[in-house]
């Protein structure tokens, strides 16, 4: 008995320091800021492959304040400021050769709080994460979402102070939650997804008419606009059911019942190939 | 004695964390080298001019080049490069400016004053250097023969529940393929060869034919999913089948019951058939050797998947009963016996032959 416990006890000596030394991910956190000192426009660029995501608003004047919290043996931090171009890329880029996908990731974080006083081009390419994006304050003249395999909540707060020529979300295999997007103040807006449920809140502070084209493969489609919002929906579906809440139908569209007087429109053309579309009036 | 293993066996579990505590904190010599290469900090002073204890920059007082401590740094004056605390916060006062970068190992950054570089303040710093990272990264030999013994492992699992399911649900096709194979077993094999060179002319053909009817278009997609599962499920049914002739051979359970006698002969055929893949993966430390035996056990499995896959074509994926029901039964009867009890022959028996 005592012989086996030796060999075990041996063995356990043996095997800890290299199955630790081996295995265990070695966790770095870094926080990563560069001052404001201009109010020029800027572009930034995030990319971020899993783990959770959080962007909002700095109180402070940051260009961009980043903590991340990662594995170093799979992933090195980016951090790159051209000055000439006034670009940043920030986030996470995986190492050569470290595997992608594993329980490891739920423990990777970017938080990331970006200026409200710049103009921004924005773009987040964000793979499997959990995002959670509040853009209420942050004056942004576009964006684009790129979303993996994960969920994603976008939110205008507070509207933004520039005027948005494109908004563009793209999602793979994803949930999408988009709420107060009438704060994004955005002229188009475009959202692509693959397979997943996409619900767009068109609530906040209308400035202006909104067309947005919406296309989803395969899942559900819900659109939730205010009742004081003319709506005029462009649907084309192929294996979908459609719910149009006391929408009219005129020429090859739906229309509401206030089009004509409503003193903000919102045209929407929607696309899904197997699923549903669904507008309401009101708001989350 | 049982005190002295739980020792060893703690001694065993802290060990590993000591090594890692001392790979973190290197000698200076390393640090300025993480510095240079992992956080491009230029302009670094030699490392035994770098002093313990904590550093400030005066007010109306310029610094040129990096500034480097082992404890908190305050500036309150202007530095022409750097600052870098390895081992403290560092504070750029109201009225203080740095040029270049501020960071801060373990420590925070608190900045009243102007930075012009990036503000960075990290737990460690970097171990993995772009340069050595995918030496570190490099998996072991043990590593890799555990990767790899998990992975066949795993493989073996799903096929297993694979198995049980098809057994539960489509056990007569199975045994309509296995009796395929037996019945048949060299054309099952050609079969098997053709099918697979004809895979994708037949999606091609498939899906030409259901363009030109147009309204077809819209059924494309659905078509390819479809082709794609049937092409799976008869390459399954297939290798389950010769892993249960396999398995059959091998295994001795003749007084059980035949779904009994037909699941260990799945599960040992599928072993079989593992065995060659697990050897292949336990060498993987070699890897000359893993190579070979892959290459074996890529061939066996191969010529097993063509068989497989050729008799549930010629089955019709088991629907087709005629193969089997055509063929003349060789097993007798449980309740028949090859003694002659009757006629001319039974009448020819001696006596010791009765008894």
């Amino acid at each position: 008995m005592n012989r086996r416990i030796a060999v075990l006890a041996v063995g356990a000596c043996l095997i800890a320091p290299a199955a630790r030394a081996q295995g265990s991910p070695l966790w770095r956190t870094v926080d990563i800021a560069r001052q404001l000192h201009d109010s020029l426009p800027q572009r930034i660029r995030v990319q971020y492959g899993a783990g959770r995501v959080d962007v909002r608003s700095a109180g402070t004047a940051v260009l961009y304040d980043m903590h991340l919290r990662y594995d170093e043996r799979r992933g090195a931090p980016v951090h790159r400021y051209d000055a000439s171009s006034r670009s940043a890329v920030l986030g996470l880029e995986s190492r050569e050769g470290a595997q992608r996908f594993s329980d490891r990731d739920d423990s990777g974080e970017l938080r990331l709080a970006l200026p409200s006083s710049v103009p921004l081009d924005l773009d987040l390419q964000l793979g499997g994460t959990e995002s959670r994006l509040d853009l209420g304050g942050i004056m942004i003249q576009s964006l684009r979402l790129e979303c993996g395999a994960a969920d994603a909540s976008l939110t205008f707060s507070q509207p933004n102070r520039a005027r948005m020529s494109d908004l563009t979300i793209d999602v793979g295999a994803a949930d999408l939650l988009a709420v107060h997007l009438a704060n994004a103040n955005a002229d188009q807006i475009r959202v692509h997804g693959g397979v997943g449920v996409a619900d767009l809140d068109f609530s906040g502070a209308w400035t202006r008419d909104l067309t947005v084209d919406a296309k989803l493969a395969v899942g559900k489609l819900i659109l939730r606009v205010p009742a004081d919002v003319g709506v005029r929906l462009d649907v084309e579906r192929i294996i979908a059911g459609f719910e149009h809440d006391g929408m009219v139908k005129r020429d090859d569209a739906w229309y509401s019942t206030n089009y004509d007087t409503a003193p903000h429109k919102l045209r929407v053309h929607a696309e899904t190939f197997f699923g549903q579309i669904e507008l309401q009036r009101g708001t989350r | 004695m049982r005190r002295l293993l739980a020792a060893l066996l703690a001694l065993g579990f802290l060990t590993p964390g000591v090594t890692v505590a001392q790979r973190v904190s290197p000698d200076s010599n390393s640090d300025l080298e993480r510095l240079r290469r992992g956080e491009s900090i230029a302009d670094l002073p030699p490392a035994d001019s770098i002093a313990p204890g904590a550093r400030t920059i005066a007010g109306g007082t310029t610094v040129n080049g990096t500034v480097l401590a082992r404890g908190p740094i305050v500036v309150a004056g202007r530095v022409n490069g750097s600052v870098v605390s390895l081992a403290g916060d560092v504070t750029v006062a109201r009225g203080g400016v740095v040029t270049g970068d501020v960071l801060s190992v373990g420590g925070r950054i608190a900045a009243d004053g102007v930075v012009m570089g990036e503000m960075r303040s990290m737990s460690a710093l970097p171990t993995l250097l772009a340069a050595s990272a995918p030496a570190l990264l490099a998996r072991t030999p043990f590593q890799r023969t555990m990767d790899s013994a998990r992975m066949v492992a795993a493989t073996f699992g799903v096929l297993l529940i694979v198995a049980i399911g098809v057994l539960l649900f489509a056990g007569r096709n199975l045994d309509e393929v296995a009796e395929t194979l037996e019945r048949r077993f060299a054309r099952a094999f050609w079969a098997g060869l053709l099918g697979q060179v004809l895979l994708l002319p037949g999606l091609a053909v498939l899906v030409v034919a259901l363009a030109l009817t147009v309204i077809g278009v819209l059924l494309i997609p659905f078509a390819i999913v479809a082709y794609c599962v049937a092409v799976v499920g008869l390459f399954t049914l297939g290798f389950l089948a010769v892993a249960r002739l396999v398995g059959g051979s091998m295994s001795r359970d003749g007084d059980r019951t035949p779904r009994y006698r037909a699941l260990v002969a799945l599960a040992v055929g599928v072993a079989v058939f593992f065995v060659l893949w697990m050897v292949a993966a336990l060498l993987a430390w070699s890897p000359l050797t893993a190579t070979v035996v892959r290459a074996a056990a890529l061939a066996m499995t191969w010529a097993a998947v063509t068989l497989g896959f050729g008799a549930a074509l010629l089955s019709r994926a088991g629907t087709h009963r005629r193969i089997a029901a055509g063929a003349p039964r060789v097993e007798l009867a449980s309740w028949q016996t090859p003694t002659p009890l009757t006629g001319v022959v039974a009448a020819r028996r001696t006596a010791s032959e009765v008894r």
